[in-house]
Order: structure tokens, then C-alpha cells, then sequence
């Protein structure tokens, strides 16, 4: 009997053995009501080995195909520096310069990332398959990008694919618990363009602050300091989103404790001033409202501008606070990175007008042509 | 130009039903023409390939003396139409569509237009969509008149209409007639209405102009007589025989129905060996019936 | 001509154009509510939100959209009712007709437009900008005339035509969406297939992109 048939044989086997169980239980309970719970588990546990065993051949069948389907497509392995992509024969050349593309423009520092070396890449620039099969080492985790087939692919949609999965797999670097670890809740590679949309659009203080060139305020908005809070705080954050702030900062139980007297008076009775001493202790975790990916885009805009080595310089201060990291990092001074920060956020000002500016003239131009033909229409007679 | 409406071999046709074959068609400048022909004959869509609303399939048509449709704009100027259905916007008042309408027309007389509007007893405040069929009809007449027109083409302007209306649009039709000198062609399917003022007439009948004559030969010539030992085969004749009818059973005496008769024609008979025995004058309505039998494919001639 | 032209198609266009005219106005006001009277102020406590001023109403293209339409088919709804006899009557060209027409129309969809303009500046000095915003009343109002001027000329020569020209286009249209898209998209063409319309340089460029009243 091949194996398929006898996975299909102890799948049904197990599917009916539930349908004699449930309704043979429910007579069982009203034949036999004596029956207990703890009898009933034992029944469902006696068949979930059954189970186990027919899941297990049906994985195995699902790899003999694969390993039928790889003779079938032919693949290739492009190797450039740190990564390995495993890619169609055709895409080769797409693919080395697309991933070498990438790298040199926003990853060149992370060649000595643990994590990547982790990592295998799979690219189809027009997904031609589901998955591309190949033996694959057990240890490395298999990080697939596809551009659909359904789009037209161009070089910068896979560009932005190739960055989001690079940046994605290196956060393993940080280890777990570490401040980086923790402020890094966001993953991805942002867009500077989204990012400055975000900030324009944030309804806190200290990113508007931060767009009228207070850097400190874009520490602030950042959440890696708040500089003198007790002056600028206030300036920067609304009283609610003061307490809001320190209710996350309860919430996760690592930094104030629900039974100190301050957050009590905080929380409990709205006492701003409260709230305001409280986040004075938060000198390097913030809870500040704004989207985690305004994280994720400094820290790439750290290691783009530390160049080479950036990211080992990252590994070496892993456990640091997360201003020693960003200064050590990009070889800036905190003050210089964020003004470097908030100066890429304005450069990247998309070209956001309603207006319609030159291509009104190709609007008048289509209307023209539906107007032309209101002129030749044939209604011009009866019947 | 001696007519004001040409109509030369024109044909149309639509899809497998109707057809309006080669039609010609003369309007004589001046005169008042009666479009007769029952329903459904095909009075309208003539009406229609005139006007250039329709484009014949062929034959050639001039209205005023210029080529359909090649000069139809500046025609339609000297053109006023009373189509068979309302066509003017309902949402209007007499007074809004009187404006819009005048606005395309040069010739437009406002005083006389103001003067008509009384005699016709329209409201000018009035909205068109509350008015009875009657108003709306001299509206529509209104409407035609008051631009002064070389033509005037009035599609069964008085269908539906009661007696009192039907006879206000006549007479301010024929008042028209008669300070202008313009043309009229007026479609009807009533021959009684036509008859008393129109100077010609067409019949029409299944998309054939079966008559065009004057109203006069039309009235007195088609006459029903009898006819006794009337010869198999009638020969040359000086008038047209319409339908031979009513052999008795002893096969002498025959009613013959004759369009075009006039008296000196007895003579006819005497020259064939046969006895007119009485002339029986038709009215207008029986002689259209006659014509109409005539022309169609189940006519009784022998 | 052209004046009674003109009054005939306020008399059709009035019903719709007032409600289309008073919505014109205010959704550039109801764009910034919410705003406080002050960006910044108001609004949601979390990551960071964007006023309906910034991210575009799509409401505004699709305003454009039923203005025109509205103006079209309103222009000629009576000639459709009575067959068009009368308009075959006059002593008037076919084509100086339709520009009659067309040019009532046109002079018709100022007033939404206006309107759409009004609110704009009004909602734009009715709210505080802070650093980094703009507000673009100009740009939205000229946007929004041509997104009418394009949306009139399309249905106006779609009511001028018969209706079995309009049946032809309707039919080519749904074929070309159920079998053409999906013919092109088994080639990866269906990006470029359902964006033919909508790319730069297509007939309905107008209609897509940033319609924010405030924007960064």
C-alpha cells in the first residue's frame, strides 16, 4: 500500500474513530453517565500518536515531491559577501545585482552579522513556483522573497523586498532583554519618505518640535531621552498622553511598580505632576506614542552613515543603552545623529500637492477627445 | 422654384417591416397640400425624410428649393413644424419656451407672436406639463407661426383635439395662409377637415403615394357609375377605372368606381357598345376609400 | 441661443447640481474636522494619525466624478424624452448644437466647482497649521475642475450618442474587465492592465493621487 493511501487510511481511521468517540461518548454519558472527564481525555489521548504518525507521512511525502520538483527546476546559488540566494538558473544576474544593489547602498556594515550568516535567501523576481526546493541546511532559517506574479516586478519594488527581509533577519543580533531589543519593537526597513509623513502628521509635540529643528525633541519623539523633561516635556506631550505614558510603562512591569505611591496618584487621580516625575526616571525607555518604525529607520540611518563596520560596532555595544549604541554605531554624537536624523526626514519631503501642475494639460486633452465625439454622434437622426 | 417640397424616387426602408418605396412628391409653392392616408401609411416618416430627421436610403429630396440635407440649417430657418407629438420641454412655461424657441429664429415676430398668444388664449404663465392636449396644441402652433415661416409643416396637428380647439388651429392656420401666402403641408388622416381648404392632395397608403392631384379633381372626379353590357376588356379609357364591381346574375349590369370622370366621357360608352345608366356622385370620404382599395394588392379589377 | 441654452439646462441641472454644490462646500469643512481648530491638539493618543484633510478624501474624485455626470445626463434628458424631434428641427447644425449644450454645461459646473473652492479656503483658515503643513485650496479647486471637465465630456458624449453606441461601450468595456483583465494578468500584465486607465497619461489620471487639502 504506498504511503500516500496509508496516510489516508490513518487520517480516516482517525476522523472516524472521533465520530465513534463523540456520539459513543454522548450515549456513553447518557447510557453511562458515571463516565468521568479525566476517562474521556484518556480516550482522545490514546489517539493522538495516530495522528502524529499520519502528519509525519504526510510531511515526507510533501518533501519527496519537492525534492522531485527541484530536478525539475533548475537553481543556482549567488553568493555575494555575507549572503547566500538561491535563485532560479535564469535570474542569476538579476539577482546578484539587485542583492549587491541593496547591500551597498544600505547594508554594506552588516557583513559581520551572526544572524545573517543564519540566513538563506530565496528570490524569484516573478514567482514561478510556490517555493523553490532545494536541500536546505536544518540550522539556517530560510527566508523566501518573491515578487508576485500577478504585478509587473520592477527593480525597486524587489529592492525594497531584499531590504525588509535583510533588516528583518539581523534584529536577531541584539540579544533578548537588551534595550536595543526592546526599543526595537518595529522590524522592517522604512521609508524615509513615510517616515517624514509620519512625523508631519503625528499628533505629539515633540515630533513637530523635532521638524522645527529642536533635536532634542527629536530624541524625545524617538523615545531615547527626554533631555531636561522636566522643562520640555510638557512642551512636547500632552498631559494625557503624560499619563497614558506612564500606564504602558506600568503595563509592562519592568519599570514602575503599580504599588509606588507616585503612580498611584498618577493614574488613580490624574496628578500630572505625578506623572511627569515618574517619566523623569525613564531615562533611556520611553513609551512615547509614536510608531515604532520611526525606530527602525533610525537605526538604519545609523548604520548607514557609521559606513563600514557599523554593524559590528552595533554587536560590540549590544547590551548598551540605546544612545551609546546609535553614537557608537554611526560615529556621531547623539546631538549630531539626530540632526542628521531630522535632516534626512527633510529631505525626503515627498512633492505632496493637490495641485495637478503640468498634467492638467493631458486632462484637457482626454476631455477634448470625449468632446469630439459628443460632436460626430450618430444620434443626428431618427431610427 | 415651383415647389416647395420635393420629393424624386425616394425610398426607405425599415428593417423587414415598412418601406416607403419610390415616392416622389410635388408641393406646389403657394398652395395648401393635404397629406391624406390612414394610419400607419407612412404620412410621418415622409414627413420626417423632408425634414431631414431621417436620411433616405435614396432618392432625392429639396425643400424650398435646396438640396435635403446639405442646406438644412439655414431651410429649417424658413420652416415651421408642428410635429404629431408635443416636442416641446414640459418643465416650461408657454412664456420660457415662446424665449427659447424664438431664440433660433431671425425672423421671429414678437408683436404678432404676442397677438397670436391672446387669440389662441394661452397663458404665458402657464407650464406646459398642465396643459390639456388642446393648449398644448396650439402651443405647438403658436410656436411655428410666430417665426414667420416660408413653410409650414403640421403633422396631424389637429388629432385628438376637440371641435372648438380644431378649428381655432385651422383658422389661425388659414389667417396665416392668407396674409404670407406661405405653404402649408398639413397630414391628416380626417379628409373631411382637409377638404375644405386645401388646394391639393396626396394620398398615401402603405408607403405609396397612390394619388396626387387637386382637391377639386380629387373631389368631383372619382364618381361611382353603372354600366349596362359593359365590354370584358374596357380598352382605352379617358378616365381611370378604380374597381369593377357588383356583376349581376345576369351579367348585365356592372358598377364601375372611376376617378378622373367628367361628363363629355359618356361618349365612351357609346363607342363600346355599352349603356351608362346612372353617375353617382361619391363625398370625399367614400372616394378616398375607393382610392385606397385601388391601390392595394386585393383590388377587384377586372 | 446660448443664453436660453443655458436657462433650459439650469432648469434640468438645478435639482442635482444644489445638493452636489452644497457638498462641494462643505467636504473640504468636514475634511478638518476633528482637527480642533488646531492640528496637533485633537485626536488620537498612539501612533501617529492623519487628519482626513492629509490622507484625501476619496470622496472628492468621486464628487467630480457624479458632478459631470449629473451635468450630462441632465443636459440631455429632454431631448432623450421626446426623441429629439425638436432638437432635429431647429435651424441649427448638429455639432453647434451639442457645443451649445456642451458650453451651458460647462458654465453649469463652475458652480460646484466654486463651491468646492469656497469651502476650501474657508476650511483652510479655519484650522492652525503647524510647522510643516500646507494647506493647497488653489491646487484642490483646480484639481477638482478638471476631474468635472473630464467626467462632463465623457458622459455628455456618451448621452449625445445612441443608445446602442452606449450599449456597444458599456459591452466592450465589461468584456475587456472580464476577459481581457484576466487574459493579461495569466502574463503578468494585470498591474499594467488595471492601471492602463488610471496611469499617467491615461484618461482617468485625474481622478487617482493626492487630493489632500492639507498636506505635509
Amino acid at each position: 500500500m504506498s504511503s500516500i493511501l496509508q496516510s489516508g487510511v490513518r487520517g480516516l481511521v482517525f476522523v472516524t474513530s472521533l465520530c465513534v468517540v463523540a456520539p459513543t461518548t454522548a450515549s456513553a454519558e447518557q447510557s453511562t453517565p458515571d463516565i468521568t472527564d479525566e476517562q474521556f481525555i484518556r480516550r482522545i489521548e490514546a489517539l493522538v500518536p495516530e495522528y502524529e504518525s499520519a502528519r509525519a507521512a504526510r510531511e515526507a511525502r510533501i518533501q519527496a515531491l519537492r525534492e522531485a520538483e527541484r530536478g525539475s527546476v533548475p537553481l543556482d546559488t549567488v553568493q555575494f559577501g555575507p549572503l547566500r540566494v538561491v535563485t532560479l538558473q535564469g535570474n542569476v544576474d538579476r539577482t546578484r545585482a539587485l542583492f549587491e544593489d541593496t547591500w551597498n547602498e544600505s547594508f554594506s556594515g552588516l557583513e559581520v552579522s551572526p544572524s545573517l550568516a543564519r540566513h538563506l535567501f530565496t528570490f524569484q523576481w516573478r514567482a514561478r513556483v510556490q517555493r523553490l526546493a532545494f536541500a536546505a541546511d536544518p540550522n539556517q532559517q530560510v527566508v523566501a522573497i518573491q515578487l508576485s506574479r500577478a504585478r509587473v516586478p520592477t527593480a525597486d519594488r524587489a529592492k525594497a523586498e531584499i531590504r525588509d527581509a535583510l533588516s528583518r533577519s539581523v534584529l536577531a543580533d541584539f540579544p533578548s532583554g537588551s534595550p536595543m531589543s526592546a526599543w526595537l519593537t518595529a522590524r522592517g526597513y522604512p521609508r524615509s519618505v513615510d517616515m517624514y509623513r509620519l512625523v508631519a502628521l503625528a499628533n505629539v509635540g515633540a515630533t513637530r518640535q523635532c521638524l522645527s529643528g529642536d533635536a532634542g525633541a527629536c530624541g524625545a519623539a524617538l523615545g531615547i531621552g527626554f533631555g531636561d523633561p522636566g522643562a520640555e516635556i510638557s512642551a512636547w506631550f500632552e498631559p494625557h498622553q503624560r499619563l497614558e505614558m506612564v500606564q504602558r510603562a506600568v503595563a509592562s512591569r519592568d519599570h514602575l511598580e503599580t504599588d509606588d505611591a507616585l503612580v498611584r496618584s498618577c493614574i488613580d487621580l490624574n496628578d500630572i505632576a505625578a506623572c511627569d516625575s515618574l517619566l523623569a526616571r525613564l531615562d533611556w525607555v520611553s513609551w512615547v506614542p509614536v510608531s515604532d518604525r520611526l525606530r527602525a529607520h533610525a537605526l538604519w540611518l545609523a548604520v548607514s552613515v557609521g559606513g563600514s563596520g557599523a554593524w559590528g560596532r552595533a554587536l560590540e555595544r549590544a547590551d548598551a543603552p540605546i544612545v551609546d549604541v546609535l553614537e557608537h554605531v554611526s560615529g556621531l554624537s547623539i546631538q549630531e545623529f539626530l540632526t542628521v536624523w531630522r535632516e534626512e526626514l527633510i529631505r525626503n519631503r515627498p512633492d505632496a500637492r493637490a495641485g495637478f501642475g503640468g498634467r492638467g494639460s493631458r486632462v484637457l486633452a482626454w476631455s477634448l477627445i470625449f468632446m469630439a465625439f459628443a460632436m460626430r454622434s450618430t444620434r443626428w437622426r431618427l431610427a | 422654384m415651383n415647389n416647395a417640397i420635393e420629393l424624386n424616387g425616394v425610398g426607405w426602408k425599415a428593417g423587414k417591416g415598412f418601406e416607403l418605396r419610390d415616392l416622389t412628391l410635388r408641393v406646389p409653392t403657394g398652395s395648401i397640400y393635404g397629406f391624406l392616408g390612414p394610419n400607419g401609411s407612412g404620412k410621418t416618416t415622409t414627413i420626417r425624410l423632408f425634414m431631414g430627421m431621417m436620411r433616405p436610403d435614396r432618392g432625392d429630396i429639396r425643400l424650398l428649393g435646396k438640396q435635403v440635407p446639405r442646406e438644412l440649417p439655414r431651410i429649417l430657418a424658413r420652416v415651421g413644424f408642428v410635429p404629431e407629438r408635443p416636442h416641446v420641454y414640459p418643465a416650461l412655461t408657454v412664456g420660457e419656451a415662446l424665449r427659447y424657441h424664438a431664440s433660433f429664429y431671425p425672423s421671429w415676430d414678437r408683436s404678432w407672436s404676442g397677438d397670436l398668444m391672446e387669440r389662441l388664449d394661452l397663458d404665458p404663465v402657464r407650464k406646459i406639463s398642465r396643459m390639456s392636449k388642446g393648449e398644448t396644441g396650439k402651443l405647438l402652433l403658436l410656436l411655428a407661426l410666430s417665426q414667420r415661416p416660408d413653410l409650414l409643416v403640421l403633422d396631424e396637428p389637429t388629432d385628438g383635439l376637440d371641435p372648438v380647439v380644431r378649428r381655432d388651429v385651422l383658422t389661425a392656420v388659414l389667417d396665416y395662409v392668407s396674409e404670407t401666402s406661405a405653404t402649408v403641408f398639413i397630414s391628416s388622416h380626417l379628409i373631411h377637415e382637409l377638404e375644405r381648404f386645401c388646394d391639393w392632395v396626396g394620398v398615401l397608403d402603405g408607403g405609396q403615394l397612390v394619388a396626387e392631384l387637386p382637391m377639386q379633381s380629387f373631389k368631383n372626379g372619382i364618381k361611382r357609375i353603372r354600366v349596362s353590357n359593359a365590354p370584358h376588356v374596357p380598352g382605352d379609357t379617358p378616365f381611370v377605372i378604380l374597381r369593377r364591381s357588383g356583376i349581376d346574375a345576369l351579367g348585365a349590369m356592372e358598377t364601375w368606381t372611376v376617378r378622373g370622370w367628367q361628363d363629355p366621357m359618356r361618349q365612351y360608352f357609346e363607342g363600346v357598345g355599352a349603356t351608362l345608366r346612372d353617375v353617382i356622385d361619391l363625398d370625399l370620404e367614400e372616394g378616398f376609400v375607393e382610392l385606397l382599395r385601388s391601390a392595394r394588392p386585393n383590388n377587384h379589377r377586372s | 441661443m446660448y443664453q436660453p441654452m443655458l436657462f433650459i439646462h439650469w432648469k434640468q441641472a438645478s435639482w442635482p447640481l444644489l445638493p452636489i454644490s452644497v457638498a462641494a462646500f462643505g467636504l473640504p469643512l468636514l475634511s478638518v474636522q476633528g482637527m480642533g481648530g488646531n492640528v496637533g491638539e485633537e485626536g488620537l493618543f498612539a501612533a501617529a494619525y492623519s487628519p482626513l484633510a492629509v490622507i484625501g478624501l476619496p470622496l472628492y474624485p468621486i464628487l467630480a466624478f457624479l458632478t459631470g455626470a449629473a451635468l450630462a445626463l441632465t443636459s440631455w434628458n429632454w431631448d432623450h424624452q421626446q426623441n429629439h424631434v425638436y432638437a432635429l428641427s431647429l435651424p441649427l447644425a448638429r455639432w453647434e448644437y451639442a457645443m451649445l449644450k456642451m458650453g451651458a454645461g460647462a458654465v453649469l459646473a463652475l458652480i460646484p466647482v466654486t463651491a468646492l473652492w469656497l469651502g476650501a479656503h474657508v476650511a483652510s483658515a479655519s484650522v492652525t497649521l503647524p510647522v510643516g503643513l500646507s494647506a493647497y485650496p488653489n491646487e484642490l479647486g483646480v484639481r477638482f475642475l478638471l476631474a468635472v471637465a473630464l467626467s462632463y465630456a465623457l458622459f455628455f458624449a456618451m448621452a449625445a450618442g445612441t443608445m446602442r453606441t452606449n450599449l456597444w461601450i458599456v459591452s466592450a468595456a465589461i468584456s475587456a474587465l472580464v476577459i481581457g483583465v484576466p487574459i493579461l494578468a495569466s502574463f503578468g500584465f494585470a498591474d499594467a492592465a488595471l492601471q492602463f486607465l488610471w496611469r499617467p497619461g491615461g484618461p482617468f489620471e485625474v481622478f487617482t493621487g493626492n487630493w489632500a487639502l492639507i498636506d505635509v
